[in-house]
């Protein structure tokens, strides 16, 4: 797949006397087709990264290229996207007057057969007549990515699309995200909302106090070392003695007769399964322990573990 | 390149035309312009009463002029980056000389408009009341776009200061200034100190001296404007225009936003 973003060791310093570093040493890459999300609490510099990708914010050191010309050269955004956070839309402009903007402002000099198609395929059609200043939030984003998709682009930036759309708005744009990426557009966003970013980023980073601390495919960073073995005693007080003996290793009692254990250690996972059938109890379940984006975005955040308890439970 | 610049400067246009601001100045000039037939009382006779409501009318038109200007040069793009708007602008492939330059003639588009609108309701009131009609009012249209061209790309550069009240304070202060530019030079030679003549020389060429600009004096006293002097006066004006131009885009190519 192709290379789209290209971004290494990108570093932004404000203040005049005094330098804070907003942005530090960030790197990444994001191909054809892919959808990457930056997660991070506020202030984590998700946003000044994208601003410095699209040349709205000077990078003060490191090099960044997308669609292989370095940015911020106008040829870096041909094909290129952006829906801000909180955008105050125009009050004077229709829908239809905001995407035809766009898309003269594009080259687009006839381009009313696509401002139709667009904002059918985005469900804007009936309402192209309405002031933006009268749509809801959700149909002015649905709006906003007519007005992205006429110009053709192939990459797009999306900050914070989720925040104050209500749940049928957001599983709208999460289907959405999801045709683009059946349409090979590329699609970088930043968002609090690792949930939501769980169920369509193919890649996600966790960006804190400027810096990229953690980075993978999904599937990868989801992954932990753990497993998860379930056994079913005969009765209470079987697993009850089975769960004091082996007291040192993590685990619940869950129900009367069934036992839940986390393990680290392989070596220690053979034996507990040798034990449990030498115990003559049933092996319900051994499974990898995954993690959730929020789990894992609040281990990677505050040190602390909040999927697997330790000890009595 | 040039039909986005245009597009841009159109849609400015159409957004400062919905300005609630700028209804309320073609009110109060229309209520300023009636009022000032009371002035005319004054006088002891009609030419004189003719000549008293165009000066007074002229000076209420520029004035007002100027205020357009500055808010609406002041408020232009500073509102266009507040609410976002430019982020889905600027992120297309295109310079940000363009939507500077179409910012800048959207705001004078808006400002031309008005003030001709201003100069169509001074002019329809001395018909109305004496029944001549003015013919020189095009050479006060032309010097008045000359000046305010100059005054609407000095204030959206400063509107790119992060205060507004810079924007504001530098803006009045280069008016005044340049107003009072051959005043200042003048009063700075009869004070006989050389470092403050060399001071207010520098000043005096980089402020536009907008005493170029103002025929009014020669309107009250039917003196003709030649043709050589319009031309002088719009060259003045466009080297100025072409400065601030360069100097707004550089400063805003350079802005994070």
């Amino acid at each position: 797949m192709r290379e789209l973003v290209v971004a290494e060791e990108i570093t932004k310093l404000v203040g005049w006397w005094k330098k804070e570093t907003i942005v530090d040493r960030v790197s990444l890459t994001l191909h054809e087709g892919e959808i990457m999300g930056l997660l991070g609490p506020n202030g984590a510099g998700k946003t000044t990264t994208m601003k410095m990708l699209l040349g709205l914010t000077s990078i003060t050191s490191g090099s960044a290229r997308m669609f292989g010309a370095s940015v911020p050269s106008a040829a870096s955004r041909v094909g290129v996207g952006f829906l801000p956070e909180a955008i105050q839309h125009p009050d004077h402009l229709t829908v239809h007057e905001y995407v035809r903007f766009h898309a003269r402002l594009s080259g687009l000099s006839d381009g009313e057969p696509l401002i139709e198609e667009y904002l059918r395929r985005v469900g804007m059609w009936e309402s192209r007549d309405r002031l933006l200043v009268e749509c809801s939030k959700g149909m002015r984003q649905r709006a906003d990515i007519a007005r992205l998709l006429i110009r053709q682009a192939r990459l797009i930036f999306l900050d914070e699309p989720f925040s104050g759309l209500d749940p049928c708005g957001q599983v709208m744009l999460k289907e959405l995200l999801v045709s683009l990426k059946k349409q090979n557009i590329a699609v970088l966003v930043n968002s609090h909302a690792a949930g939501i970013l769980a169920d369509v980023c193919d890649r996600v980073s966790i960006m804190d106090r400027g810096r990229i601390i953690l980075g993978d495919s999904l599937e990868k960073l989801l992954r932990t070392s753990r497993t998860k073995v379930v056994a079913r005693f005969s009765d209470v007080a079987a697993a009850t003695t089975f769960v004091a003996a082996r007291s040192s290793l993590a685990h619940r009692l869950e129900g009367a007769d069934t036992a839940e254990f986390i393990l680290d250690d392989p070596t220690a996972l053979r034996e507990l399964i040798r034990a449990i059938l030498a115990a003559d109890a049933t092996l319900a379940e051994v499974t990898p322990v995954t993690l959730t984006l929020d789990q894992l975005f609040v281990r990677v955040l505050t040190g602390r573990d909040s999927v697997v308890t330790g000890g009595n439970a | 390149m040039l039909s986005r610049v245009r597009l841009i400067a159109w849609d400015t246009f159409l957004d400062v035309a919905r300005h609630k601001m700028l209804t309320v100045h073609l009110v109060f000039v229309c209520i300023s312009l009636g009022l000032f037939n009371l002035f005319g009382h004054f006088s002891t006779t009609p030419t004189l009463e003719y000549r008293m409501i165009q000066d007074i009318g002229l000076s209420i038109i520029s004035l007002f002029g100027f205020l357009i200007a500055l808010f609406i040069g002041s408020t232009t793009l500073r509102d266009e980056i507040q609410r976002k708007t430019v982020y889905a602008v600027l992120t297309l492939p295109m310079g940000r000389w363009e939507l500077y330059t179409g910012k800048f003639l959207g705001t004078l588009l808006a400002a031309i408009v008005n003030v001709l609108v201003m100069l169509g309701i001074l002019i329809g009131l001395l018909f109305l009341k004496y029944g001549v009609l003015w013919t020189g009012f095009h050479w006060v249209a032309l010097f008045m776009l000359f000046e305010f061209a100059i005054m609407t790309a000095m204030v959206l550069l400063f509107s790119l200061a992060d205060s507004l009240i810079v924007c504001f304070s530098l803006s009045i202060f280069f008016v005044l200034l340049g107003n009072m530019a051959q005043h200042v030079q003048h009063l700075a030679i009869e004070a006989g100190i050389p470092l403050l003549s060399w001071l207010v020389d520098v000043v005096y060429w980089i402020v536009p001296n907008f005493g170029y600009f103002n025929i009014k004096h020669k309107i009250l006293k039917d003196f003709a404007i030649s043709p050589s002097f319009a031309l002088w006066a719009g060259g003045y004006a466009a080297c100025y225009l072409f400065f601030l131009l360069v100097a707004g885009s550089w400063a805003f190519r350079k802005k994070d936003l």
